[in-house]
């Protein structure tokens, strides 16, 4: 399956790198593009996986973590010299007004793909089980408003200060993180006691965030 | 000449009178909602829903929850959502409920001006007075922050607050939802979700000039967001064209990973990162539900697939020849 994984990513990076030319990306602009893309396509096939839409393999989620390790951290970073932004580019000025954030972020991307590598062992299961956000199981037929809804009680999801924002879930859950300025990695996150599409998750959300702070466009 | 000058002293006046008249129409209607008691994890929940926490929060900064949010930037101006903290001077601690309800659902004031429509308050008017009673106890657990948010920076005309009197009497489209009995439980949350609480078409629905929805272009797509983004079309033609399913669209508000593999980005990963991935998966499963129904059903190849993987087997592919028994 892993070579399938890489022969795919192999494809359509090379497919990637003809769009990119053919919008006009050239050099470094072009080789980021095409680092983007390889992670694109390792994402696009661990995702059902994460899921539980396909057959759960651990040794491709160990091998694809290894190659989204490979494209983070320096490598990602050092893919982005300050430089003036070609009109092909996704990249938002900010990257470089923000400098500590961006690498801060493509650090942690390394970590939890490192981190994930760890858990590919572990499957869809945490050896010790993570929170979790609630599941619903309204059956009641919903009126006008959203009282008519049942809500998911406090000790299943967040708590009032969480969803308020005023404490970061971060700070306590090891479900999510990654997101504003403040919210920083947790320390001592035990990747061997996490299931991998936790620290998958993590992942995703690593990269939403810089997206949404660097990158132009949804 | 003299007539010339009576003329033009005419309409002057007759201006002054119609823009006195405009400034005076009272333009909410009274509300009671009294000392109904709220709930504030439910209120909590629906904050983050709503876009509460997203908008009045400027995270980027490290701002303080709801102590005002990161500027927005339009065709019109600059508009600042304000603190909302319960602060008596810097945010609205000394606002009463009825006119915390005449503001969240009519988008007036507690002096009678009205809110720029930046206010997506069109979406929150079917909510009812015990979600506005959560939403209000949720929000006396935030700390008081004193320092409130800076001021719009709007140019003229759109700086003249009586002219939204007129932009409301024309263009604002209060929400109504409609329970829809032949629809399932998914559907009917993910209706009151999308086209309520989450205000999906505030940002994925074009405008007219002066900022109006339009409501033939409803869920359309929209190319002109503030800051140069673009909301694609969330019809469900459209998306189901883009490989989108109820499973993967579902994970997709949790995770911001697309069916491409792509992350999502933009104000889009914004809106997950602060609101949808805070939702329950029932939640985002009615938003992926609704959006993907064509024809009043979800097509068979899109509904929510039945997961496969044998999560208990760690580490092990289940070829699709095995037998097991």
């Amino acid at each position: 399956m892993f070579k399938n994984t890489v022969l795919g990513a192999v494809v359509l990076s090379a497919l990637g790198a003809v769009a990119a030319a053919h919008n006009g990306a050239t050099g470094l602009v072009m080789e980021r593009m095409m680092g983007m893309s390889a992670m694109k396509t390792l994402m696009a096939d661990l995702a059902p996986m994460m899921q539980g839409n396909v057959p759960y393999d651990g040794i491709a989620v160990q091998e694809a973590a290894f190659a989204l390790q490979g494209h983070a951290g320096e490598t990602l970073t050092g893919l982005f010299p300050q430089d003036d932004i070609p009109k092909a580019s996704y990249a938002k000025r900010e990257i470089w007004t923000d400098w500590e954030r961006f690498a801060a972020l493509s650090e942690e991307l390394r970590l939890y793909s490192e981190g994930l590598s760890i858990a590919a062992a572990n499957g869809l299961d945490a050896p010790v089980p993570a929170p979790v956000v609630a599941t619903n199981n309204a059956t009641a037929m919903p009126g006008m408003d959203h009282t008519a809804m049942q809500m998911p009680a406090e000790p299943e999801g967040f708590t009032v200060s969480e969803l308020m924002g005023i404490t970061s879930r971060a700070a306590v859950s090891p479900g999510t993180i990654a997101g504003a300025a403040t919210e920083t990695r947790p320390p001592g996150v035990d990747f061997a006691a996490m299931a991998a599409d936790d620290v998958f998750e993590r992942i995703s959300q690593t990269c939403a965030s810089c997206h949404a702070q660097f990158r132009r466009g949804n | 000449m003299r007539g010339l000058i009576r003329t033009n002293f005419a309409i002057l006046a007759t201006s002054l009178a119609v823009i006195g008249v405009i400034a005076i129409w009272p333009i909410a209607e009274p509300t009671h909602i009294g000392m109904l008691a709220g709930d504030a994890y439910r209120g909590a929940y629906l904050a983050r829903s709503s876009g509460c926490i997203a908008c009045h929060t400027n995270s980027a900064a490290a701002g303080a929850a709801l102590a005002g949010g990161a500027p927005l930037d339009t065709p019109f101006g600059s508009f600042v959502p304000p603190n909302i903290t319960p602060d008596l001077a810097g945010g609205i601690g000394y606002w009463t409920l009825d006119q915390f309800a005449v503001a969240l659902r009519q988008g007036v004031r507690p002096d009678g001006k009205a809110y720029y429509p930046a206010f997506p308050y069109e979406f929150y008017a079917d909510m009812s007075d015990q979600d506005v009673a959560d939403l209000w106890a949720a929000l006396q657990t935030v700390p008081p922050i004193a320092e409130p948010a800076a001021a719009h920076d709007v140019s003229f005309p759109f700086n003249m607050r009586w002219g939204l009197k007129i932009w409301r009497a024309a263009l604002m489209t209060p929400a109504a939802i409609s329970p829809v009995l032949g629809q399932s439980v998914a559907w009917n949350r993910g209706q009151q979700l999308v086209t309520g609480a989450a205000h999906c078409a505030a940002c994925h629905t074009g405008r007219n000039i002066v900022g109006g929805l339009k409501a033939s272009e409803m869920l359309a797509g929209n190319d002109k967001l503030p800051g140069g983004s673009v909301a694609p079309p969330i019809l469900a033609v459209a998306l189901v064209a883009k490989g989108w399913t109820v499973a993967n669209m579902a994970y997709a508000l949790r995770t911001g990973v697309m069916p491409d593999g792509d992350v999502l980005g933009g104000s889009m990963a914004e809106v997950v990162q602060y609101s949808t991935s805070y939702m329950d998966d029932a939640d985002r499963e009615a938003i992926a539900t609704f959006l993907l129904t064509i024809d009043g059903q979800v097509p068979k190849d899109v509904a929510r697939e039945t997961p496969i993987a044998d999560a208990g087997m760690t580490g092990m592919a289940h070829s699709s020849g095995m037998v097991m028994e």
